[in-house]
């Protein structure tokens, strides 16, 4: 069996040839290493260097790229579908339920009381609403999340899923934006009631999808850690 | 013709065979194996292998698991459900291949 030292050899021997990712090396450094391992089996005298070499010499450059390409082709198939499972199983009958009322509420509250604050108060808490899940997230599941990230452990699928989150993020944000600003241009200028209700809908939904990005963050941190628990540390 | 480009379209077979058999397999128990069946003439390469099993793995054909081994993490194939029911159909249309080849390879037995 090789030794910390000598799979540390082997993980910088894959980082050389281009296999940067923890998630991507940890097979091929098995694989390696099993290599080595038969190598000195039937070649006793043969020393760790030697037998990494020729281990090595197994693999071309270009086989070693089609690996890291294939497996990130793969993580980011992975990562979305993931991604999408997560966020339609944060969609319970329960929340469902909440978002209809909050719909009806943020319909129907402006009416009754006739005035505009209602609806700055609406929007308002919508956009606490994600940061208090956030922070519930952080502080009060506190033992799902207090291994932090080791950097040591660089994650493929980290990268793969702060893009697909930024995408997902500024689309919100820009529709968010949008409607704010149509809200600004409607409210002091033209004062109509529909379009108040319009901008309302989607500021629930905003409201909702943002706190349901959250989870799916929380739900992918269990997952990669159970996956890759030597990339957390305690 | 290179030999490996005659077996790469089989390859996808031949390695959900040897999950069925085995349950669960890593990829250099599946390069061993498969070289020591056919007595080193068919040779998976790592290149071949690893984007085959990944692909595998996306389609829900196989399942991951990782586990500890000494220093390092080794991570494990098995087939999945939907796995098991591709293999069979997998396999007939190995067999259908097979002898439609041998047909080719021997038209006396046509």
């Amino acid at each position: 069996m090789l030794e910390q030292a000598q799979i540390n050899a082997i993980t910088i021997y894959c980082e050389k040839r281009g296999v940067k990712y923890y998630d991507v090396q940890l097979e091929l450094v098995d694989h390696i290493a099993d290599i080595i391992e038969d190598l000195q089996k039937t070649n006793p005298v043969l020393s760790f260097s030697e037998a990494l070499e020729l281990a090595g010499e197994q693999f071309s450059i270009d086989e070693f790229k089609y690996i890291v390409r294939s497996k990130k082709d793969h993580i980011e198939k992975n990562i979305s579908r993931l991604i999408e499972n997560e966020f339609l199983t944060f969609f319970t009958i329960p929340k469902i339920i909440v978002t209809i009322t909050l719909f009806f509420v943020a319909y129907f509250v402006p009416i009754w009381m006739h005035t505009n604050k209602a609806l700055c108060v609406i929007v308002l808490v919508l956009t606490v609403v994600p940061f208090f899940f956030y922070v519930i997230n952080k502080y009060y599941l506190i033992d799902d999340l207090k291994d932090k990230r080791n950097s040591a452990f660089k994650l493929l699928s980290y990268k793969a899923k702060s893009r697909y989150e930024i995408i997902v993020m500024v689309c919100m944000y820009s529709i968010n934006i949008f409607f704010n600003v149509i809200r600004v241009f409607f409210d002091w200028h033209i004062k109509s009631d529909m379009i108040s209700q319009l901008i309302l809908f989607f500021l629930v939904i905003l409201g909702i999808l943002s706190a349901a990005m959250y989870e799916v963050r929380f739900q992918f941190n269990r997952k990669m850690k159970a996956q890759y628990p030597k990339a957390f540390t305690s | 013709m290179n030999k490996s480009t005659l077996y790469k379209g089989c390859l996808e077979p031949i390695i959900m065979r040897l999950l069925k058999d085995n349950g669960r397999m890593y990829g250099y128990q599946i390069t061993q194996m498969v070289k020591e069946i056919t007595k080193g003439e068919l040779q998976i390469t790592e290149g071949a292998l690893y984007p085959l099993l990944h692909r595998l793995e996306e389609q829900g054909v196989v399942d991951t698991e990782m586990e500890n081994i000494g220093n390092r993490v080794r991570k494990y194939y098995t087939l999945t459900k939907a796995g098991k029911k591709q293999t069979s159909v997998a396999m007939d249309e190995l067999k259908m291949f097979m002898q439609s080849l041998n047909l080719i390879v021997n038209p006396k037995l046509a």
